[in-house]
């Protein structure tokens, strides 16, 4: 319960999802993730779409609508150039999420001269890192006493808000935005969401629908209608921020660090440490009753080159969790600007909790109904990892490609956030294809989408009638027609369809010519002729 | 106690009693969503929690997601199995854009792969106790009875559906609850496949004919033409699916099902 809330600055930048896909603002371009309108460019608002909206609604109301899947490891790494040009005029800046992070303001604004100065000189330099990516976005940068009026303010544009200010700043604005996603994380209580929601449910239903509205009442009223989490709305929403009411102290140095004897120069090799490391941390809290809302990562190179990063979670990390920011970081590290690029391999690495909590439980629903719980499911996970390595269990994410194998990547489902990745809510998927769901289209793609596909594609006999094997010439056409696989007779088959890839690279280039077979047995195969010899690369099974 | 519940509308209080069954009591009332097209096939319509529905035939993989979609996207894990070791001859791994397609939610799958034959069963009885199906790829042939008999035991219990496919004989060792025979509809076209043909045309569709046969009350044996996959790579049902008795080979004769 402090008595002055800091002065907190909030640097957002508006569609962020689609920013880092390099879309420029004046396309009409939305982002979805699980057939929900994460992101719409102004371009896409103006023809009617919202955020929220389902991918079918959006395309009916705009038809020349571009639309995206989302790739939040992508915005991840992306961000990491904004978060360094921030970092030029602010000493230690948060990351919320991907598209937002804040920063202590006071010493800031000071060192430049005010806040309407600093306000100025981090868009400036922001907007330049925005202008390399895409064409026509500006941050907003929010200046005020306490996290929610900054975060509104860097939200609708940008500017400051007088000291003392932030009461009649929010007076105007709808109750309703606290329950957006991005308000999540703001500190009401560490399990307040759900609590959070109803009570400004009701409160709209009573007709209370501005912060003005509802900050004009008795603190002494409020309580006693809506009980604690009505106290905490009621402080936000008198711009008096609880700064993060039941923070404690770390009661011991409770960092955890691992140096590396042979310095380690791939990612999934140290995204694994990570894991471990995170398991570490989260057991010690864990034995304390506590969980992890802040976390500071730091990696060391061999050149001595230092990476340090604070990652907030809005509920506490769990392990896994911890295992994909530090994947996040590191990616977004090598894949960053070239100065700041590392140019040798991780000798250290350490994870410090900057911000604990008690653990108050992260509870899921007392009987369930279907699906598993994705805590239960990440034990599982580590259960099998640990018998048969990591490597061995794994989850799908989205790539894109003209081979069947190319389209889903296997990454480790431990270094991997099962919980957040499955979502508390399901929500029905889309019924069209995946080719038809954003993503670049892959001309040369076959239609039907094999059952089983190869890892490694096996080695096959393609013959013609006279025993000899299948030809297909460098046009792409067929020597003599195909007739058995394997020793099975040949009923229908379709193609070639030469593909030609990456002619430019001369490591990875490759031309193959695939055909698909139909077998006297009904078998249907997709085999690709390569360097001479025919491989089988899938089977419709 | 009653009379507090007098003016409760009874479908309320099974339904509620449903749900506070204890965790440990056998699972098999519950049911996971299941997707129209099979819902002749298995009795009671929908996946029941806790069973082995083992499927083979030429199109079982298309034929099993297809099977897990609907409880896949309602929420539910799916784990694939896949035996192992790399290199060795083993049975191709899945398709994960044919699984999309088909209907599952990749967000809430997992892939082990791969499993060797000494480790099967225990992964699998781990997948059991976190996932509600798996998907057992070409099940190792050398895994001793009793520990699959265990295995289905535990499966029965926390309520996880087995979904073996491609099983060597075409039969689970320990007899599955239902079993899925696919055969192509070959008069619909070089392997059930419209779209191609002789030297023209790419695979766009098949169409199959799936035989579901159970035990105990679901002996009778039920038959569905199904699209496997359709031509969005969904699994549907041929125009409106027609059910019909398969006769029976010296047994009586089945009672006609429109």
């Amino acid at each position: 319960m402090s008595d002055q809330p800091p002065r907190v600055a909030v640097l957002h930048v508006p569609n962020w999802p689609a920013v880092a896909l390099g879309v420029d603002a004046g396309d009409p371009v939305v982002v979805v993730a699980a057939d929900r309108v994460v992101t719409a460019t102004p371009a896409a608002r103006d023809e009617g779409v919202v955020e929220g909206m389902r991918r079918r609604t959006a395309q009916a109301r705009a038809p020349a609508l571009v639309v995206l899947e989302r790739d939040r490891d992508l915005e991840a790494r992306r961000f990491e150039a904004v978060v360094a040009a921030v970092t030029t005029c602010v000493p230690a800046v948060e990351l919320a999420v991907p598209g937002t992070c804040r920063f202590l303001a006071a010493a800031a604004s000071r060192h430049a001269g005010g806040d309407d100065l600093l306000v100025g000189a981090v868009t400036e330099r922001v907007d330049a890192v925005l202008a390399v990516l895409a064409r026509g976005w500006c941050c907003g940068v929010g200046i005020a006493d306490g996290i929610v009026a900054a975060e509104l303010a860097a939200r609708t544009g940008g500017g400051t808000v007088p000291p003392g200010g932030s009461a009649a700043f929010l007076a105007p604005f709808p109750l309703g935005v606290l329950a957006r996603p991005w308000s999540r994380g703001m500190p009401v209580t560490a399990a307040g969401v759900a609590d959070r929601r109803a009570t400004l449910d009701l409160l709209d239903r009573l007709g209370v629908d501005t912060f003005g509205a509802f900050a004009a009442f008795d603190p002494a009223t409020v309580l006693a209608r809506f009980g604690a989490h009505g106290v905490a709305l009621h402080r936000l929403a008198r711009g008096d921020d609880p700064v993060l009411p039941q923070v404690v102290e770390p009661p011991t140095d409770l960092a955890v660090a691992v140096g590396f004897d042979d310095p380690v120069d791939r990612l999934d090799r140290a995204a694994f440490v990570a894991k471990t490391l995170a398991d570490r941390l989260v057991a010690t809290l864990g034995d304390a009753g506590l969980v992890c809302r802040r976390l500071v990562v730091e990696a060391v190179t061999e050149d001595g080159d230092v990476l340090v990063r604070p990652w907030l979670h809005p509920v506490g990390f769990t392990a896994g969790a911890i295992a994909e920011r530090v994947r996040w970081q590191l990616e977004g590290w090598v894949a960053g600007p070239a100065a700041d690029r590392p140019g040798a391999g991780l000798v250290s690495l350490s994870l410090s909790p900057d911000l604990v909590t008690p653990a108050t439980g992260r509870q899921e629903g007392l009987w369930g109904g279907v699906g598993g719980d994705p805590e239960e499911i990440a034990r599982t996970v580590a259960r099998l990892a640990g018998l048969l390595g990591p490597d061995a269990v794994r989850v799908p994410e989205r790539r894109g490609g003209r081979h069947p194998g190319e389209s889903h990547v296997l990454v480790p489902a431990t270094t991997v956030d099962l919980g957040e990745r499955s979502g508390p809510h399901p929500r029905p998927r889309s019924r069209r294809r995946p080719s038809e769901r954003g993503g670049a289209p892959w001309p040369g793609r076959l239609p039907a989408a094999p059952a089983r596909v190869a890892a490694a594609p096996a080695p096959c006999a393609v013959v013609d009638a006279s025993g000899a094997p299948v030809v297909v010439d460098g046009r792409g056409v067929l020597g003599e027609p195909p007739v058995a696989v394997d020793g099975r007779r040949v009923v229908a088959w379709g193609g070639p369809w030469p593909v030609e890839e990456r002619w430019w690279d001369r490591r990875a280039r490759r031309r193959v010519a695939r055909l698909q077979v139909v077998l006297e047995d009904g078998r249907a195969l997709l085999v690709e002729l390569e360097d001479g010899s025919w491989w089988l690369s899938a089977a419709h099974d | 106690m009653a009379s507090a519940f007098r003016n409760v509308d009874p479908s309320l209080l099974a339904a509620l009693a449903a749900r506070v069954r204890p965790a440990g009591a056998d699972a098999t009332d519950r049911l996971l969503p299941l997707d129209d097209a099979f819902a002749g096939l298995l009795r009671r319509g929908g996946l029941q929690r806790g069973l082995t529905v083992a499927i083979d035939g030429v199109g079982a993989t298309t034929c099993a997601f297809g099977l897990v979609a609907a409880a896949s996207r309602a929420g539910s894990w799916l784990a694939v199995v896949v035996p192992g070791p790399v290199g060795a001859a083993r049975p191709l791994p899945v398709g994960l854009e044919a699984a999309e397609r088909a209907g599952v939610d990749p967000a809430r799958l997992v892939v082990v792969d791969p499993v060797p034959a000494d480790r099967w069963v225990d992964v699998v009885a781990a997948l059991v106790e976190a996932v509600d199906v798996v998907l057992l790829v070409a099940p190792p042939a050398a895994v001793p009875q009793g520990r699959v008999r265990r295995l289905l035991a535990r499966a029965r219990e926390r309520g996880a559906v087995l979904v073996p496919i491609g099983w060597g004989g075409g039969r689970w060792p320990e007899g599955a609850d239902h079993s899925l025979q696919v055969a192509p509809d070959l008069a619909a076209g070089p392997g059930g496949w419209e779209g191609i043909g002789v030297g023209h045309g790419t695979l766009l569709a098949r169409r199959v004919e799936v035989t579901a046969r159970g035990r105990r009350a679901a002996s009778v044996p039920q038959a569905a033409t199904l699209w496997l996959p359709g031509p969005d790579g969904r699994v549907a049902a041929v125009a409106r699916p027609v059910l019909r008795p398969v006769p029976v080979p010296g047994g009586p004769a089945a009672p006609e099902v429109s």
